[in-house]
């Protein structure tokens, strides 16, 4: 398996909401940014079925500060039997109803965040000829230098959306110094082995979360 | 984070004797009667376990652990309701009807049989509750079978000769009869020991509930531990005590609408945590929420906070931080007979002595607040939302930090105020003065509570909600009391301090200051002292420039304060005093060119303390003239 250069991101925002999941009825944030959010982020820039974003570093540089909102949010979902039969064709009413199906929830959601992302790729089994390592970097380059995403890239909710560039020079300076234990945190889902919760103990020291050592020391299953 | 440090604060809580806490495989259960059987498992008598209060509360034991009980049959065991263990029932007559007599007046067998009835309520045995006690007979054996105890063997012996019908028949519990059926808990007796008490018992019980998991277990990491555990499918020990959630208690972790799960996953698959982490983050929160040295209600969330300590001395200088108790009056220096008024007045002292060294900027040391200031800290604000829990707010900060921020939040709401003012406010208090006073029941916003709270414990500017929902309620009811400018100085001052307006620190002060050349506050003053001139020309008005004038003076002072000027020379004119009535005019318009369109919403606070400072000030004069003509 190849693997490609790194990139080095910045990404911000006025909110932002990490759900754990144990409290994901009402919603409470992590403290930072997780991995997987990371990488949807990535993604959301720039991806092919060849590649697949690993998250090296994560650079916290602004202070974590939390913010209490309530949103009016759906308790159900569209089934899925219904999404099938229209997927057939079948004449369906495919929405949900905003006044029947209200309820409000509370967050307790990030403010102001912003963080240094350091990331690479690895070439997966899909890869043709053509899907060469320095092709998809540059490709990701161009398309972060240009502001280019396939869908608008979010932390955690639509609702709170990322602004995003390339960091060319040094890496900003992180407000925080000395270590500190975020504790458990999930770092992403194993889609392969029946969409498995993967966690990982995150330690940031000096602001930076070395997201591959903290895997290796967190216990992963 | 929460789930976290809720099981560690669970280890150092099963560490402590003092604390009695559960241990795994137990829970506490409220027990109202000990039924005490011979060797031959005879009913020998009821013993009474209630308390002798007026209305008698049962006790709260440890018991085999009593998971949450929806509609299906789950008996408990060794500690039941009379449901369970004598198979009988009360219930009311109208149910009674409903549920049996249409029943019967079909084809169906008429089977129930009533041992007593009155006008409400019918007591009996029904199909359901046979049920429900030979379940409770079943498990009994199940659980301790194999156990060679004469104790288990009298209750065996009991559970087997028992028949519903003949309860009552039986002499015993007829005395007990209504208490028995009001659905109070009872546990066993024999030989002079309560049988969940014995150590073979309970050892045979821990046997049971370790070896016994459900068939469809699910192995995952934990997210509380990072270790592979058996996830718990549902988080089945409630949480109580938390106000406005149902009385059965409510969860912190449940999946109960679809939209809350994910990936295909069911109930708390979504979330894994190991049925021991469970157990301890359930049990340790239970805990602090039914101790009220851990506790306070803060608007609607009720708010827990603990140290990472044994003992109580760290929540209970934080719990008389947030929640002075009022009422305690300046008592002179002298120390209180009264042994509550006077540890009352000791905390008050510690309180004042902690806040001197905060104004000075002096460190806070272990004496100063009886324990470490290192420790860890946590506070948890839970608001109830029907079955769930919401968290409100979230803080985790050293315990010398928490005191030096809660003293300066203190030390900001410092103002003038009269004697029977309080001198340190209870956030109750200061959420309160948001609500209009005609609405009885009606409560401060949900958010502004936590929104204050985060303020206070970070240090960082008031939320404008609160300050705003103050200055309307001071506009609207024509009268700002000490809480109310406290806080708007407090706001202020904050501000000033975060750079995030024009008003410098030293504008704004705890009592009148001729100096400050602000105009708004020189406006507030100006109005004060025209209040004070129509008040002492015309005594007896039923509407005053108070009331016609005071919202916009406070907004808009263009189009106000010319129309009182001229109004206060008539004033002037009537009164014997008019020179000083022009004089304290003069005096308070130094400095003032012109009047402003409008005030800012910064501008109408300073035009708020400004007014509330002269009026304190001329009081303050009165005072001193009454006493000097003494």
């Amino acid at each position: 398996m190849a693997i490609g250069y790194g990139v080095r991101l910045k990404v911000w925002g006025d909110y932002a909401c990490f759900t754990r999941p144990e409290m994901k009825t009402e919603r409470v944030s992590y403290d930072v940014i997780t991995p997987s959010a990371a990488r949807g982020i990535l993604e959301a820039i720039h991806w092919k079925p060849a590649i697949r974003w690993k998250i090296d570093k994560i650079h916290v540089l602004n202070p974590i500060k939390f913010d209490n909102v309530r949103r009016n949010e759906r308790s159900g979902k569209i089934p899925v039997g219904k999404v099938q039969s229209a997927f057939h064709g079948k004449d369906v009413t495919l929405f949900q109803d905003a006044t029947k199906d209200a309820v409000q929830r509370a967050s307790l959601v990030l403010r102001d965040v912003c963080y240094g992302i350091e990331a690479h790729f690895e070439v997966t089994n899909e890869a043709t000829s053509e899907d060469t390592i320095e092709k998809h970097y540059n490709m990701a380059l161009r398309r972060i230098r240009k502001g280019q995403c396939f869908h608008q890239p979010y932390f955690g909710c639509r609702e709170f959306p990322v602004r995003f560039e390339l960091i060319e020079g040094e890496m900003p300076r992180s407000c925080y110094t000395g270590e500190k234990d975020l504790g458990f945190m999930l770092y992403d889902i194993d889609f392969d082995d029946n969409m498995k919760a993967i966690f990982y103990r995150a330690v940031m020291v000096g602001g930076v979360i070395d997201v591959q050592r903290c895997l290796a020391f967190g216990g992963v299953t | 984070m929460i789930i976290q440090s809720l099981c560690r604060y669970y280890d150092i809580l099963a560490e402590d004797e003092d604390a009695a806490i559960s241990r795994p495989g137990y829970s506490s259960g409220k027990i109202s009667f000990a039924l005490v059987l011979s060797r031959e498992g005879e009913l020998s008598y009821i013993a009474d376990l209630r308390s002798d209060d007026k209305k008698p509360r049962p006790r709260v034991m440890d018991v085999p652990l009593q998971p949450t009980r929806t509609s299906g049959i789950a008996p408990y065991v060794l500690c039941d309701n009379a449901r369970y263990i004598f198979g009988v029932e009360k219930i009311k007559r109208s149910e009674f009807e409903n549920k049996f007599l249409k029943i019967s007046q079909k084809d169906e067998p008429f089977n129930c049989k009533i041992l007593a009835e009155s006008e409400t309520e019918v007591v009996l045995v029904h199909q359901r509750s046979r049920d429900c006690f030979e379940a409770f007979k079943a498990r009994q054996h199940e659980v301790f079978d194999f156990l060679d105890d004469s104790g288990i063997w009298a209750l065996f012996k009991f559970l087997d000769a028992w028949n519903p019908e003949n309860f009552n028949k039986h002499p015993k519990i007829v005395e007990y009869m209504n208490e028995l059926l009001n659905g109070g808990n009872c546990v066993f007796e024999c030989e002079g020991t309560l049988l969940h008490k014995k150590p073979s018992v309970m050892k045979a019980w821990e046997q049971y509930y370790f070896n016994n998991e459900d068939d469809d277990t699910f192995t995952a990491q934990c997210l509380v531990t990072g270790e592979l555990d058996t996830v718990a499918r549902i988080h089945q020990y409630p949480i109580k005590n938390v106000v406005g959630a149902q009385m059965s208690g409510a969860s912190l972790v449940s999946f109960n609408d679809d939209s809350f799960c994910s990936y295909g996953k069911k109930q708390s698959f979504n979330a894994p945590v190991g049925e021991l982490s469970v157990f301890k983050y359930t049990t340790a929160l239970n805990y602090l929420l039914s101790h009220p040295e851990y506790r306070m209600q803060i608007a609607d969330t009720t708010v827990i906070f603990w140290a990472e300590t044994s003992g109580t001395a760290c929540e209970e200088i934080v719990n008389f931080f947030f929640d002075p108790h009022e009422g305690v009056a300046e008592s002179n220096g002298e120390i209180p007979s009264d042994p509550v008024r006077k540890e009352n007045w000791l905390k008050i002292e510690q309180m004042r002595d902690i806040l001197d060294k905060v104004r000075k900027g002096q460190k806070i040391h272990t004496e100063d607040i009886g324990a470490n200031p290192e420790t860890n800290f946590y506070m948890l604000g839970l608001s109830p939302n029907n079955a769930r829990l919401a968290v409100r707010f979230w803080h985790v900060d050293s315990f010398g930090n928490f005191i030096v921020r809660a003293a300066r939040h203190h030390l900001d709401m410092e103002i003038v105020r009269d004697d029977y003012d309080p001198r340190y406010v209870s956030l109750y208090r200061l959420l309160k003065e948001t609500v209009a006073k005609s609405s009885d029941n009606e409560a401060a916003s949900p958010l502004l509570g936590g929104l204050v709270m985060r303020s206070i414990l970070t240090g960082t500017p008031y939320p404008v909600q609160m300050y705003s929902a103050i200055l309307n309620r001071t506009k609207v009811e024509r009268s700002i009391n000490s809480i109310r400018a406290g806080f708007i100085k407090a706001y202020l001052l904050r501000l000033a301090r975060a750079g995030l307006t024009n008003l410098r620190e030293d504008m704004i002060n705890v009592s009148l200051n001729v100096e400050n050349s602000n105009v708004a506050y020189r406006l507030g003053r100006l109005f004060a002292v025209l209040e004070k001139a129509q008040a002492e020309t015309n005594r007896e008005m039923k509407s005053t420039i108070n009331s016609k004038y005071f919202a916009s003076a406070s907004t808009t002072p263009a189009v106000v304060f010319p129309v009182l000027l001229k109004l206060a020379q008539h004033h002037i004119a009537k009164s014997e005093w008019g020179f000083k009535i022009s004089q304290g005019i003069e005096e308070t318009l130094e400095g003032v060119d012109e009047f402003p369109a409008y005030l800012s919403l910064e501008e109408q606070g300073m035009f708020m303390l400004g007014y509330y400072h002269q009026r304190k000030a001329f009081f303050k004069k009165r005072d001193e003239i009454a006493r000097e003509s003494e």
